[in-house]
C-alpha cells in the first residue's frame, strides 16, 4: 500500500494544546475574561459580555422580568438569530409564566421553552461561541449557569446547478455556501450511518467549521488519519474559501498541477466518497475538496458515468486526446514551421507557405502573441461584469480572428491552432486541471522555438517526469497508467459498464475492495430461468 | 538499501525494453552487415541465447543474495578488498557506457536534425533532465519509463508502411558463409542487462524478476530482428555503408501521400529511448558509487557524477569515426567481460561458498 504514514504529525489534541500564532493576541486575549464561570450576579455578566463585544452594535440585549420578579436577560446576534422565534418560543412563554413555576436553567428547558436545542453553558468561552454560531443566550439573575437556545438563522442562498461543472444528464443541483445544507446534500445521498462528518474549527478568527466526510469501512483509516492530521496543523487567521485548505494540505506545493479535487457536486463528492476517499467541505463555500487524487480524475466527468459506456468511453479518449493537443499543440506547431518544415506534407505546406507570406514575425513570436492574447482574454472573460459580455466576445473574436489575419500580423493557421487549443484545454471537466495544461505549454512554446522538436520533447519528458514524482496523499498522481495495473484501466482509459465495475480503485479501496456483487450482467433470459 | 522505493517486475521490464533498445537499434545493424552480410538479421538467435545465460546468472545471484546489489554481494562472494577492486571497474564501466550514449545520441542529433547547434548543449540538457529524474529514485524512473513507452513502440510499428518497399531476395541465400560471421556480429550489447543486478533488490515482487527479464529480452530480440530485417530487406547490401540506415529507413516511408519524412519520429523514440537509457544507467552509476564508498544515499553524488559523465562522453572519442572504431573493435569485449564472465565467476564462486563453507579462503584465492 501506498499510503503514505506520517502519523508522527498526528495528534488529536494539536487542536486544543496549540500556540496562538501571534503574540499580540494571546495578550488582548488575557484582559477578556474568556475562560471564567459566569457568576450569579446578573448585571455583572451582561457587563462582561457587554465589554467583550463592545462596539459591537450587532449584538441585542433584551431585558424583562419573568414572572414579575426574576430579571432576565436575552442575548443574541442580530440576522444570524431568529428574531421571530425567540419572541415566540422563549420571551413569550416565560413572560406569561406563573409565579409558582421552577425557574432554575434546566427545569425551564424541561419545561417552559419550546425550543428543539439548548444547552446548559456555565463560562463565558462557552456563551461566545454559541452566539457567534447564532444562538441565544439566557442568563437570569441569581443563577450562575445560562442557556444557549438553538435560534440559528441566516439567509441562504437557494440550490442551484453548479455553474463551473454542467452536464445535459445528471443531478442539477449544486452545493451552496451553507455547510449544513451541503451536509444535508451529502446525507440525504448516502443514507448509511457509515457517513462520518468530523467538524472542526479552524482560522484563528473566522472560526471556520470544516467537515471532513467519508464513509467508515470503505476509507482506508491512515488516510483519514492523515488527512485530519494535516488539517489539523493549519493554523491561519482565516479561511475564505477551500483554497486555503487546498494549499496548506498539499503534498507539492510547489507543483502547478491541483492535487486536490474541487467540485460543486454532490454526485461527484459521494461517488469520491464512495470509492474511498476523502472529501473536505467548507462553511461559505461550495467548493468541496476531495482526496486523493489522480490525473485521471481531473478527466473524468460526472456525466461518464450517467451515459452509456460506449459513448462515454469514446469521449474519454477524444478528452485524454485533446488535453495532450492542449500542451503541446502550439509547440508542435512552432516547432514543425521553425525547424522540421519537411514533416509537413508538400501541399499543405505550399498553403501554409502562402499565408505566412505577408506574416513580419517568425513563428514563435506569432505563436506567442496569439496564445497571450487567447489568456488575455479569456481571464477578462471571466472577469468581466455580464453586461458588457457582449462586447468583448465581439472585441476579442474581431481583433484575435479576422482582423489579425487580414492585416497580415498574424497567419490564419496559427489563429486555427490557437483557437484549437483554447477549446481543448476547456474540454476538460475540471477547470484548474485545464489551466495547469495551459500554462504549460509556454515554456513548451519557448523550448520548441529553441531547440525544435528536441526541446518539445525534452520538455515533455520534463513534464512526465514532475508528475510522475507529485503524489496526492500517497497516491502516485499518474497511478494507473504509471503502474500498470489492469483491473485500473476499467475506470481510467475506459469507462467499463457498470455491471463490470466490481471492484473499487485499488489505490483507495483497498480496505473494502468489492463494491458490488459480480456477474450482473443483464441478459435477456434471466427472467425465464 | 539505497532508497525505499519499489517498483514492480512489470515496470522493470518495461523499463529495460528501451534501455536495451535505445542507442542500438540505431546503430548496430551497420556493423552487423559489416561482419554478417545478409546473414545479419539472424543475430537476434545469438543475442537471446547469451541475453538468458546473463539473466539466469544475475537472477540466480539475486535469488543467492536477496535485496543487495552487485556491489554488495560481490563483496560477500569475493571478499572486501578484491570487490572493491571489481566494482571500481563496474564504476568505471557504467560511466564510460554513460559517457558513449549520450556522445551517440548527441552525435545523431547534431549530424541530422541539429546541425548548428553546439554538441555540448545536447550533451548537458539530457543529462540534466536525467539527474533530476535520479534524484527522483528509481520508482520516478520506472514510472516515466512506462508513460514513455509508447512513445518509443509507436514509431516503430509506422516501419509497418515500408512493406510495399521491401524485397525478400536480399535475405537469400541464408548462411552462405557459415555461422562464424553471424557469431561476430553479434556484438554483445546484450550485456547491457547487468543493470538489472541493481535493480532486481528494488523489485516488490521479486520472485517474477526473472520472467520480466525474460519477457523483455524476448520482446528486445523480437524487435531488432524486426529492425534488421527491415533494414536488409529495403536498403540489402548498403546497410553496411549507412551511418544510420533506421534513420533512412524513416526517411524512405511514403504511404498514401501523407505519411511521408517520418524522421521527426525517430527523433520522438531517439531522445525518448536515449532518456530511459541514461536514466537508468545513471542511477546504476550513480548507487553503484554510494555503495563502493559505503555510504547511505546516492542522491548527493548526482549532480557531480552528470558534471563527469559529459566529461566522459568528450573525453572517450575524438570523433564519430573513433567511435565507430571503439563499436566494432574494443566494445564487443567489454561487453562480454562485464556483461557475462565477471558475472558467471560471482555466480560458480558463491556456488562453491555455499556447497562447502569450510574452504572459503581457497575459493577466494583462486579468483
Amino acid at each position: 500500500m501506498t499510503i503514505r504514514r506520517t502519523s508522527r504529525y498526528f495528534d488529536r489534541h494539536v487542536k486544543q494544546q496549540r500556540p496562538s500564532h501571534h503574540k499580540q493576541d494571546e495578550q488582548s486575549r488575557a484582559e477578556i475574561p474568556h475562560d471564567t464561570e459566569l457568576t450569579d450576579r446578573l448585571d455583572e455578566n451582561v457587563g462582561t459580555i457587554g465589554n467583550i463585544y463592545s462596539s459591537c452594535s450587532d449584538v441585542i440585549y433584551r431585558h424583562f422580568v419573568i414572572a414579575g420578579s426574576i430579571r432576565a436577560v436575552m442575548i443574541y446576534i442580530e440576522g444570524i438569530t431568529d428574531t421571530n422565534g425567540i419572541e415566540q418560543f422563549v420571551i413569550a412563554p416565560l413572560l406569561k409564566a406563573e409565579q409558582s413555576e421552577d425557574f432554575r436553567p434546566d427545569q425551564l428547558l424541561q419545561q417552559t421553552l419550546s425550543v428543539a436545542e439548548g444547552k446548559a453553558v456555565s463560562r463565558f468561552s462557552q456563551c461566545i461561541d454559541y452566539l457567534s454560531r447564532g444562538y441565544a443566550i439566557l442568563l437570569l439573575e441569581h443563577e450562575a449557569s445560562g442557556l444557549a437556545l438553538g435560534m440559528a438563522k441566516w439567509e441562504k442562498r437557494a440550490l442551484e446547478e453548479p455553474a463551473a461543472e454542467v452536464g445535459i444528464r445528471g443531478p442539477r443541483e449544486g452545493f451552496t455556501e451553507t455547510l449544513r445544507v451541503n451536509t444535508s446534500m451529502l446525507r440525504r445521498i448516502i443514507k448509511s450511518p457509515r457517513l462520518k462528518l468530523e467538524t472542526l474549527q479552524l482560522g484563528e478568527y473566522t472560526q471556520t467549521s470544516i467537515v471532513l466526510a467519508y464513509i467508515e469501512g470503505i476509507a482506508e483509516a491512515s488516510l483519514v488519519e492523515e488527512v485530519r492530521s494535516r488539517l489539523c496543523r493549519i493554523e491561519i487567521d482565516g479561511i475564505l474559501e477551500s483554497g486555503y485548505i487546498e494549499e496548506l494540505i498539499e503534498d507539492s506545493p510547489y507543483s502547478p498541477f491541483p492535487q486536490l479535487l474541487n467540485t460543486e457536486r454532490p454526485d461527484v463528492t459521494s461517488a469520491c466518497l464512495l470509492e474511498g476517499r476523502v472529501a473536505i467541505l467548507v462553511e461559505g463555500t461550495p467548493f468541496v475538496l476531495v482526496a486523493p487524487v489522480t490525473m485521471f480524475t481531473m478527466l473524468q466527468a460526472a456525466e461518464d458515468y450517467y451515459q452509456r459506456f460506449w459513448i462515454s468511453t469514446i469521449t474519454r479518449w477524444l478528452r485524454y486526446f485533446f488535453s495532450i493537443a492542449s500542451l503541446t499543440l502550439p509547440a508542435v506547431y512552432v516547432a514543425v514551421l521553425t525547424f522540421h518544415q519537411e514533416m509537413i506534407p508538400g501541399s499543405l505546406l505550399i498553403s501554409m507557405a502562402a499565408s505566412r507570406e505577408a506574416v513580419p514575425f517568425p513563428a514563435f513570436i506569432e505563436a506567442l502573441m496569439m496564445e497571450v492574447s487567447f489568456e488575455a482574454l479569456r481571464e477578462a472573460g471571466v472577469r468581466l461584469p455580464k453586461q458588457v459580455g457582449a462586447a468583448i466576445s465581439i472585441v476579442g473574436a474581431l481583433v484575435i480572428g479576422q482582423a489579425a489575419v487580414q492585416a497580415g500580423l498574424v497567419s490564419a493557421p496559427m489563429v486555427i491552432v490557437v483557437a484549437i487549443t483554447g477549446i481543448s484545454s476547456f474540454m476538460i471537466p475540471r477547470y484548474f486541471a485545464g489551466t495547469a495544461l495551459r500554462m504549460l505549454r509556454f515554456p513548451l512554446i519557448i523550448l520548441a522555438s529553441t531547440l525544435g522538436l528536441l526541446g518539445l520533447i525534452l520538455g515533455i519528458i520534463a513534464i512526465v517526469v514532475h508528475m510522475c514524482t507529485l503524489r496526492s496523499f500517497g497516491v502516485p498522481y499518474l497511478s494507473s497508467s504509471s503502474t500498470p495495473i489492469w483491473s485500473e484501466f476499467k475506470d481510467t482509459i475506459f469507462r467499463a459498464p457498470w455491471w463490470m465495475m466490481d471492484t473499487r480503485p485499488s489505490l483507495t479501496g483497498t480496505t473494502n475492495y468489492t463494491r458490488q456483487s459480480p456477474n450482473q450482467r443483464p441478459e435477456q433470459d434471466r427472467g425465464e430461468q | 538499501m539505497q532508497e525505499k522505493g519499489q517498483i514492480s517486475a512489470l515496470q522493470m521490464g518495461i523499463m529495460m525494453f528501451p534501455f536495451m533498445l535505445a542507442i542500438n537499434f540505431l546503430v548496430y545493424p551497420t556493423i552487423a552487415a559489416q561482419y554478417a552480410g545478409n546473414d545479419f538479421w539472424l543475430v537476434g538467435f545469438f543475442h537471446f541465447l547469451f541475453g538468458s545465460v546473463i539473466i539466469y546468472i544475475l537472477t540466480k545471484l539475486h535469488k543467492l543474495y536477496p535485496h543487495q546489489t552487485l556491489s554488495e554481494y560481490s563483496e560477500k562472494i569475493i571478499g572486501k578488498f578484491p570487490a572493491k577492486l571489481l566494482m571500481f571497474l563496474y564504476l568505471f564501466y557504467f560511466l564510460h557506457s554513460l559517457g558513449a550514449s549520450i556522445r551517440q545520441y548527441a552525435e545523431f542529433v547534431t549530424g541530422t536534425f541539429l546541425f548548428r547547434t553546439p554538441i555540448l548543449l545536447i550533451l548537458i540538457s539530457i543529462v540534466l533532465l536525467a539527474a533530476i529524474t535520479v534524484r527522483c529514485g528509481v520508482e520516478v524512473i520506472a514510472r516515466s519509463a512506462t508513460i514513455l513507452v509508447p512513445l518509443f513502440v509507436i514509431p516503430l510499428t509506422m516501419l509497418i508502411l515500408l512493406l510495399p518497399d521491401l524485397h525478400i531476395k536480399h535475405v537469400m541465400p541464408i548462411l552462405s558463409h557459415g555461422i562464424i560471421p553471424v557469431v561476430k556480429a553479434t556484438q554483445w550489447w546484450i550485456g547491457n542487462f547487468i543493470v538489472i543486478a541493481y535493480l532486481l533488490p528494488y523489485l516488490s515482487n521479486p520472485e517474477s524478476g526473472r520472467k520480466a527479464s525474460m519477457f523483455t529480452l524476448t520482446a528486445v530480440v523480437v524487435t531488432g530482428t524486426y529492425i534488421n530485417l527491415l533494414c536488409l530487406m529495403l536498403l540489402g547490401p548498403d546497410t553496411s555503408v549507412k551511418i544510420y540506415p533506421v534513420h533512412v529507413l524513416f526517411r524512405y516511408v511514403s504511404f498514401a501521400n501523407f505519411f511521408e519524412n517520418m524522421e521527426a519520429l525517430l527523433l520522438v523514440m531517439w531522445v525518448v529511448g536515449c532518456f530511459i537509457r541514461v536514466a537508468v544507467f545513471y542511477y546504476v552509476a550513480s548507487v553503484s558509487l554510494a555503495q563502493w564508498l559505503n555510504l547511505e544515499n546516492y542522491r548527493s553524488f548526482v549532480f557531480p557524477l552528470g558534471l563527469l559523465i559529459v566529461v566522459f562522453s568528450l573525453w572517450d572519442f575524438p570523433d564519430v569515426s573513433a567511435m565507430g572504431v571503439f563499436f566494432r573493435t574494443a566494445y564487443p569485449f567489454e561487453q562480454l567481460l562485464t556483461g557475462l564472465v565477471i558475472p558467471l565467476f560471482l555466480l560458480l564462486i558463491a556456488l562453491l561458498r555455499r556447497k562447502k563453507p569450510e574452504q572459503v579462503s581457497v575459493n577466494e584465492t583462486n579468483h
